[in-house]
């Protein structure tokens, strides 16, 4: 848990500064002439408690006794699926506007579901396709939600 | 009288019944499967209500919320695994009722107190919105920002052992708010000028489904092969005699707790249910029993985690302010419909308003009737296996994020929201705070300047008012209440 809230402390004190460093170069109140604060004040204040509550994380942490100091478990085979399953939803993500959503998602579904299933070739093939038209059909059809007719994503 | 014959003629049409069974048979599932929650189920199925008009669409998400909350006790009880957290207090009882072949009582209970809580809320909502909005009418720029700070501070009494990591994903909730053009002098924020995507700020739907939905999905997948085995007989679902006067006493009781738990933005129906449960054992007759497989444990729970239900659509509908995370994604779908929630809505869809309350009242009664009616077939719903489900919501989170504004970008948001999730669930880091920071957050800045310039930039118009110092000192209880009745136990003992 230590090295967790530590990464997270430096990432959120980096976002902290990089707000502030950016929003000071906001216009400011005096900019207006209206008593309005310029768009810089609002994500700088957020910012200081940001960086304030960042500074009590990270002594809350530092203070921590050894036997509340709980491991994380980022590399097991539980979390090497999660990253691959993440992996492969980015290159989903990527071929969408080629492939369209009907092909797309039916080799998505097809890959889950072997991997997870594995199950007869033919039978993950059925229920992948029929995810696929249930989705669609329900968003296009039912729904009226606006989507393209030959696979969503086609450009 | 005459509102009445005009919600059901207009409003309150076949269709909507439909969408509402639709909603509480999916959100009992939803409810019973554990991984999902209700917020993920609400946020998961928001974007079909995109295609429905504003009735159609809230009573669906309503029937979801109902259903799932009640739900989330099937398993408990089969299972000993919560189906959502607000079901976590009914598994104790629930599951040693089972073990002693008594799951037919304990889910009759479960059914039964969720709706008398339910009930309560509905009542609770009917009677406190009205007033409630008539007041919220007369506040200004100030009161409003003021209101949001006391929301936003609300962050650090939900965030449980860890406020700190709260309030930072709050501040992050409200950091990505501030993307885009800036509302009260258009100046660009945190964007590429020529990315329009950005400019327009970052839609707070798809942060949603990627955040509850999607690092659900992602947790799941962790364990995906452990699958449980469902094997109870369900028998005597209808409560007895000396079961119905257990229920009667404690289920009215804690569903007006939770109803008021549920008024304070932020607490959800997971705390709800366990004061409930606190507050059963505390009036109970056999307290011993608490542990061991106890009706009234059960009883208050279920009325607690129902009677939220109502109470976070109190703030929702009437000052604009999410109770919880599930009336957070539904200010979203009333604002998709052109509507902002708030005290305005009572005067110009006053009609949309009671229908909300009507439709809660029936969503209640649809839960009711579908869980003594079809609990042996929602039973079956725990064998859907994860390696199927998980996949097709992977496809449910794509498209509905893509759904609302058709843009790739909000899929890329709603992913990346997701793998963020994912990772702050394993640092323990509270996911809702950024949700009320998303919401609360434009609110609060836009009150502020718009206070600021009204004044001519005086800061004393935070102070010119009753309402205000109200709000002033709500915000400094809740800041520094914890710690000032820590201190006072403290001398107290030392004494």
């Amino acid at each position: 848990m230590k090295k967790g809230n530590l990464v997270l402390a430096a990432i959120c004190a980096v976002t902290g500064i990089g707000i502030i460093a950016v929003a000071s170069g906001y216009p400011t109140a005096a900019d207006y002439g209206t008593g309005v604060p310029g768009p810089g004040l609002w994500p700088t204040v957020i910012s200081v408690v940001l960086l304030a509550c960042t500074a009590i994380l990270l002594y809350r942490t530092l203070k921590m006794p050894p036997e509340k100091n709980s491991k994380i478990e980022l590399w097991t085979t539980g979390t090497r699926r999660v990253y691959l399953a993440m992996g492969i939803l980015v290159v989903y993500l990527l071929v969408l506007p080629f492939l369209g959503f009907i092909i797309s998602t039916f080799l998505l579904e097809l890959i889950f579901i072997q991997w997870f299933a594995k199950k007869n070739p033919i039978i993950t093939a059925i229920i992948s396709a029929a995810i696929t038209m249930v989705v669609y059909c329900a968003f296009r059809f039912l729904l009226n939600v606006p989507v393209n007719t030959f696979g969503i994503f086609v450009i | 009288m005459s509102l009445l014959v005009e919600i059901f003629t207009t409003s309150l049409t076949p269709m909507v019944f439909l969408y509402m069974a639709v909603g509480v048979l999916s959100g009992i599932c939803i409810g019973a499967l554990p991984g999902l929650t209700a917020t993920m189920g609400v946020a998961l199925l928001l974007p079909m209500t995109f295609g429905m008009d504003a009735a159609q669409g809230i009573l669906m998400l309503l029937g979801i919320y109902c259903g799932a909350i009640y739900g989330g006790s099937i398993s408990a009880v089969l299972l000993h695994t919560p189906g959502t957290p607000a079901s976590a207090a009914t598994a104790i009882d629930g599951y040693a009722l089972s073990q002693r072949g008594e799951a037919g009582r304990a889910l009759g209970t479960a059914t039964l107190s969720s709706y008398i809580g339910g009930l309560v809320s509905v009542a609770c909502l009917w009677l406190i919105s009205p007033l409630l909005a008539k007041l919220a009418l007369k506040f200004s720029s100030a009161e409003f920002f003021l209101l949001a700070v006391f929301g936003l501070c609300i962050i650090g009494n939900i965030s449980g052992e860890d406020v700190e990591k709260g309030l930072i994903c709050g501040c992050i909730g409200v950091l990505v708010a501030c993307v885009g053009i800036d509302s009260v002098t258009s100046y660009i924020r945190f964007s590429p000028k020529d990315n329009f995507n950005f400019m327009n700020g970052i839609n707070y739907i798809p942060i949603m489904i990627g955040l509850f939905a999607m690092s659900q999905a992602f947790e799941n997948i962790e364990s995906i092969f452990e699958e449980e085995e469902v094997q109870a007989k369900l028998t005597n679902i209808l409560p007895k005699k000396e079961d119905l006067k257990k229920i009667i006493r404690i289920a009215p009781l804690t569903g007006l707790i939770g109803t008021f738990i549920g008024i304070i933005p932020g607490a959800g129906a997971d705390i709800g249910s366990f004061v409930g449960y606190n507050v059963a054992r505390s009036i109970a007759k056999e307290p011993e029993l608490f542990g061991k497989g106890s009706v009234e444990a059960i009883s208050g729970p279920e009325g607690g985690n129902n009677g939220v239900t109502g109470g976070a659509m109190i703030p929702m509908l009437t000052l604009g302010v999410p109770g919880d995370a599930v009336t957070a994604i539904m200010i979203g779908a009333l604002t998709i419909q052109g509507l902002t929630p708030g005290p305005m809505l009572f005067n110009t869809n006053k009609v949309l308003v009671y229908t909300i309350f009507l439709g809660m009242f029936i969503a209640n009664t649809l839960m009711c009737l579908f869980g003594f009616a079809g609990i042996r077939l929602f039973t079956k719903v725990l064998s859907v296996p994860k390696v199927i489900l998980t996949p097709a919501i992977f496809v449910l989170c794509v498209i509905g994020s893509y759904a609302m504004k058709n843009s790739l970008f909000d899929v890329w948001v709603m992913l990346i929201a997701g793998v963020v999730g994912y990772f702050l669930a394993k640092v323990k880091v509270p996911t809702s705070p950024a949700i009320l920071g998303l919401i609360l957050g434009p609110m609060a800045e836009k009150n502020f300047r718009t206070a600021l310039l009204k004044s001519g930039g005086s800061p004393s118009v935070f102070f010119s008012s009753a309402i205000a110092w109200f709000f002033i000192f709500l915000i400094v209880i809740s800041l520094f209440g914890g710690k000032l009745k820590a201190l006072l136990f403290k001398k107290k003992s030392a004494n």
